[in-house]
């Protein structure tokens, strides 16, 4: 066989070029003839009844097609995983942002200005901002349905936890905090939708589920499946926020209404207050340790911030109960997750689906343990490491395993044993680790494969189709690189395909760290059926059997003998000619070995392949403002095979600043029911110039579910940021973080309580 | 918010934009960098018809530097063209800092000095060296000319005491004397392209001996307009400065300061930081002027 020759080698994205040179048309660049567009009128209160919506004088305006409210709907329930939706508010608000009217114009400035001429009457209603007080007797209901404001409720227990922590050497028992953040994509949520006479609905629209968005948006609009179809253009970025939206919806309905494209675009202020931010959480943990270092038991209570209604929160809420659990070897562990709602935007999935808030505070606490047993936390973390072809607690199969080599990497990357033993006034460093997913088996229930089509033209272009979702991951150049790789050509002949719904395989798409693996795979599988046919037809043109064709750099050759050798485009030529024109399709699928997990054990095993990691941080802190610099960074991550190392290095320092402006400054402040600071100037994202150097490193086991052997990188990239940070912090001062982000003030202030309780 | 319409005038030179701003005295705004305006225009925060731009009147765009006159800034002098200026960085460190950390590269490339003094932030960088430095600005109307102390120019969050029919000209700053050191320091949220939560300016004058003979202290982000410090200022005016009276004047300083609750920073941090940023600068200046001719 010809050795591996693409896959494993850095390229630049494919369409980098493009997007670098400003000629990609993005989701808002698109244009149909006679296109109209939409605005949409959002509530100003976070909980009020509507008595009354005049919108005569919106509609009088001339240039405006159409005004929509609720009762132009057709008044279904709905939603991703729940039916707490409605495309409009029916009898009132639940949330500053909650949608309440929308217009369609010629253009923007129309739609705004009829905005403005919609005449709403409220009665205000009291309303609840934290889950906390959302849970207590008596809180304002934010869904009547939902008695105590309790949108769901999860429980899972394995083995004996009373037993194992009251039998604990050391035991910490804390209560941690992590913040609401915005995903802060380039482009904000929207969309272009278009109706046919049928009333078939094309959809082009930026988002991570282009399939599966389909089906809650047929739902809400009364449609059958098969009348919505979605394309997906490229777009900029999503981070897990971009899926189920009204924003979509709103240009679909106005869509049906003037029988006219619409294009729906939030603002960054509407994409602040009504898209879908990180689920906060309120997570308390116990966990016990022998003395000799060995986690003895884990308890974690966790209540989930759900905001107005359930975008994915109660599923992110399950997961940090319980996913973190496959990270070490641990025997007895009990979590209970509730998720509340409340009168604020609805949260939903933001990379780490909840397992980055669970290793914040798991890693937090195995730092504290370390403590207090003297010991080293990167040797702490070592000695509970789950191994290679093991099983975890919950039943989940981890067959390849770096993360023992990950600390190894860190540790000696990072200088940590000198570091430690040599200990600076006011500088810290800090160690963390994570596991995560490469698909989530209890998210796309269904199935959780993963498909795709290879079509070789005449000409012997090869086209790759998949139902995923690239957002600037990189997930082409990684299905290129597959594809390449598998036919035996260069990379350049081929292209990935944009996803449209009409064509493409029905793919579960972007999000679970799931493209890699599963739209790999099921390139993979395409790749390969193509390349069968395609040999065949090489075997017959050289009078050889096609299990001893192959094809490297473009030609085809039988083994052995290299120098007799055919172009695949003149095999591709001959085998559409002798088929009357049809190209060579392959097709194929991907069946992972997953189990849906029990609904009373939770046993099953969510995903093929669990990718592992293990940060570092080191940082300077100023005593007299509180202010953290972080000044080294070192990031190893167990990513399986590695198909495009530059790619997948990207990602990792993209995730390490997503995980440092989380600790550092990012929080979306609430006051009185409305988001204080939705826009850039004063919600801060880091810049280049707030970063680092972030050194990543690549551990690369085989991973045998993989394509090639690769795992996934998108959610374990931020996933250990925050607790490698805080460790340092801790290590610098000697305050333990246990909310985030860490505000200069706040650090300042818990350094002052220290040196007094000292001094004192 | 429907995007705002209205005319835009581009007077060819300093009359003609007096002419033009005093026509459109009750619904007109002036634009120099438009850093500042174009986003309240965007955002509907005023309801403006005529937009009077700077940008074609020759001349406004100077800065220049006499030993004995001190450095006149021109209303269109663009922040990065101030902060790298070699006079400004050589006699005004404090101003160059200011303006080569505030905003973005992209905002000091277009903003102006004189435009960050006009809107009147009370954090407004450029305003608290500029205090610091005694500077006066030079307002032209119709007719008529005068120059106004920066301590008497701000009268509020966004407010100052210009007429509708003024322009602001320039930025006058007196030449400092031999033996005087200069700082700006200022902490903000993100290290690094953000608003100022505190802003510290300092000036001080030393005789041969080092005893400080003049003290100036300006405040910025801590109160509804960026103020001076008087009672700090005084304390430290015939001493030699050592730890027990930078603290002392530096708590002087948070006394001077009236500071609020934001998403940046708590009132009572920023107090806390002034303390520390007015103690530090202090300190820099007293440095600096020791070290020599500056």
């Amino acid at each position: 066989m010809p050795k591996i020759q693409i896959v494993g080698r850095s390229y630049p994205q494919i369409d980098g070029m493009e997007k670098a040179t400003g000629r990609t048309r993005f989701a808002s660049d698109i244009k149909l003839a006679g296109m109209l567009h939409a605005r949409v009128l959002r509530s100003p209160y976070p909980h009020a009844r509507i008595l009354n919506i005049d919108t005569s004088r919106a509609k009088a305006l001339p240039g405006v097609k159409a005004v929509v409210t609720y009762a132009d709907t057709p008044g279904i329930k709905f939603g991703p995983r729940s039916d707490d939706w409605t495309i409009f508010a029916d009898d009132k608000v639940r949330f500053c942002g909650d949608e309440v009217a929308a217009v369609a114009a010629v253009d923007e400035d129309t739609a705004e200005e009829a905005l403005e001429l919609i005449r709403v009457e409220y009665e205000e209603l009291p309303f609840v901002e934290s889950p906390l007080e959302a849970l207590k007797p008596g809180a304002p209901l934010v869904h009547e349905d939902h008695p105590g404001n309790v949108a769901a409720e999860f429980k899972v227990e394995a083995g004996d936890v009373d037993r194992a922590l009251a039998n604990s050497h050391v035991v910490c028992e804390e209560s941690f905090y992590t913040n609401q953040t915005y995903q802060a994509y380039l482009e904000p949520m929207g969309a272009v939708a278009d109706v046919d006479l049928a009333g078939r609905i094309t959809l082009y629209a930026g988002n991570q589920i282009p399939s599966m968005i389909r089906v809650p948006y047929a739902k809400a609009l009364g449609l059958t499946l098969d009348q919505v179809r979605v394309v997906l253009p490229d777009y900029g970025g999503g981070f897990g926020a971009k899926m189920e939206t009204n924003t979509h919806l709103v240009a679909m309905l106005l869509a049906q209404k003037t029988g006219r494209p619409v294009r729906h675009f939030n603002t960054r202020h509407d994409d602040f207050i009504a898209g879908n931010p990180r689920v906060p959480m309120y997570i308390d943990i116990k966990l016990g340790a022998d003395k000799e270092g060995v986690i003895t038991g884990k308890e974690v209570k966790v209540i989930g911030d759900a905001g107005a209604r359930i975008v994915y929160s109660q599923i992110i809420v399950a997961t940090a109960c319980y996913r973190v659990d496959s990270l070490y070897r641990f025997k007895n562990v009990r979590a209970k997750g509730i998720t509340a709602y409340t009168n604020t935007v609805p949260t939903s999935c933001f990379r780490g689906f909840g397992n980055t808030q669970a290793t914040f505070v798991l890693e937090s606490a195995m730092d504290i343990l370390a403590h207090k047993l003297g010991m080293d936390p990167a040797e702490m973390r070592v000695k509970n490491s789950i191994g290679p072809d093991s099983v975890s607690v919950h039943g989940w199969k981890i067959n390849s395993c770096g993360l023992k080599e990950c600390v190894e990497e860190a540790t000696k990357m990072s200088g940590w044993a000198e570091k430690k033993a040599k200990k600076r006034p006011l500088k810290g460093i800090g160690l963390s680790c994570c596991n995560h997913v490469s698909g989530n088996r209890a998210f796309a229930r269904e199935f959780d494969g993963g498909a795709g089509i290879v079509r070789i033209g005449r000409d012997g272009r090869i086209s790759v189709y998949h139902g995923e979702s690239d957002m600037g991951q990189g997930q082409k150049t990684v299905y290129a690189q597959i594809a390449a790789e598998t036919l035996g050509v260069p990379l350049d002949w081929v292209s990935v395909m944009q996803v449209d719904t009409d064509i493409s395989p029905w793919g579960f798409g972007s999000f679970a760290t799931r493209g890699t693996l599963m739209g790999g795979n099921g390139v993979l599988a395409a790749s390969k059926d193509a390349f069968i046919k395609l040999a065949q037809v090489a075997a017959d043109m050289m009078e050889s059997n096609v299990d001893d064709v192959v094809c490297e750099g473009g030609r085809f050759y039988v083994k052995g003998s290299p120098d007799k050798s055919l172009d695949f485009k003149e095999v591709a030529l001959n085998a559409t000619d002798s088929n009357h024109g049809s190209p060579v399709m392959g097709t194929g699928f991907y069946d992972p070995p997953t189990v849906l997990p029990d609904p009373k054990t939770k046993q099953g095993n969510i995903s093929p392949a669990y990718p592992f990691g293990c940060q570092i941080a080191e940082v300077e802190v100023d005593p007299t403002t509180g202010k953290v610099t972080v000044t080294n960074f070192v990031a190893a991550h167990d990513v399986g095979r590695a198909i495009n190392p530059m790619a997948l290095e990207g990602q990792i320092q993209g995730g390490v600043a997503q995980g440092l402006g989380w600790t550092l400054m990012e929080n979306m402040v609430t006051n009185k029911g409305k988001v204080a600071n939705a826009n850039f100037l004063d919600y801060l994202i880091p810049t280049a110039l707030d970063m680092p150097p972030v050194e990543p490193k690549l551990i690369e086991p085989y991973e045998p579910n993989g394509p090639y052997g690769a795992k996934g990188i998108g959610e374990p990239a931020i996933n250990p940021t925050m607790s490698a940070i805080t460790n340092a912090i801790y290590d610098a001062t000697g305050v333990r973080i246990t909310e985030l982000p860490v505000s200069p003030e706040k650090l300042l202030a818990e350094m002052e309580k220290l040196k007094g309780s000292h001094e004192g | 918010m429907p995007t705002p319409r209205f005319t835009f005038h581009q007077p060819q030179n300093l009359e003609q934009a007096l002419d033009l701003v005093g026509m459109y005295r009750t619904n007109g705004k002036i634009l120099a960098g438009g850093t500042d305006l174009v986003p309240k225009l965007r955002a509907g925060l005023m309801d403006v018809h005529h937009v009077v731009s700077l940008n074609r009147v020759p001349g406004l765009n100077r800065i220049t530097f006499h030993e004995d006159d001190g450095l006149v800034i021109g209303a269109g002098a663009r922040l990065a063209d101030v902060a790298l200026n070699p006079e400004v960085m050589k006699h005004y460190p404090g101003l160059a800092h200011a303006c080569s950390v505030m905003a973005t590269t992209q905002i000091r490339n277009m903003g102006t000095v004189a435009g960050n003094i006009v809107n009147s932030a009370p954090s407004a960088d450029t305003a608290a060296p500029l205090l610091a430095y005694k500077a006066a600005v030079i307002l032209v109307e119709r007719g008529g000319r005068r120059h106004v102390p920066l301590t008497e120019f701000f009268s509020g969050p966004g407010l100052n005491v210009m007429e509708p029919m003024e322009i602001m000209e320039a930025i006058r700053v007196p030449s400092p004397p031999r033996r005087s050191g200069s700082a700006y320091l200022r902490l903000s949220a993100r290290s690094k392209v953000d608003i100022a939560a505190v802003g510290v300016a300092g000036f001080l004058a030393l005789d041969m001996d080092g005893v400080i003979i003049e003290a100036r202290l300006a405040l910025a982000a801590v109160a509804p307009t960026p103020l001076r410090c008087p009672e700090a200022e005084a304390m430290l005016a015939g001493q030699k400065p050592d730890p027990q009276l930078l603290t002392r004047a530096a708590a002087a300083c948070v006394r001077a300061c009236r500071p609020i609750d934001d998403v940046r920073a708590t009132a009572a941090y920023r107090r806390k930081m002034v303390q520390v940023l007015a103690g530090r600068v202090i300190e820099q200046c007293y440095q600096t002027a020791e070290r020599g001719d500056a």
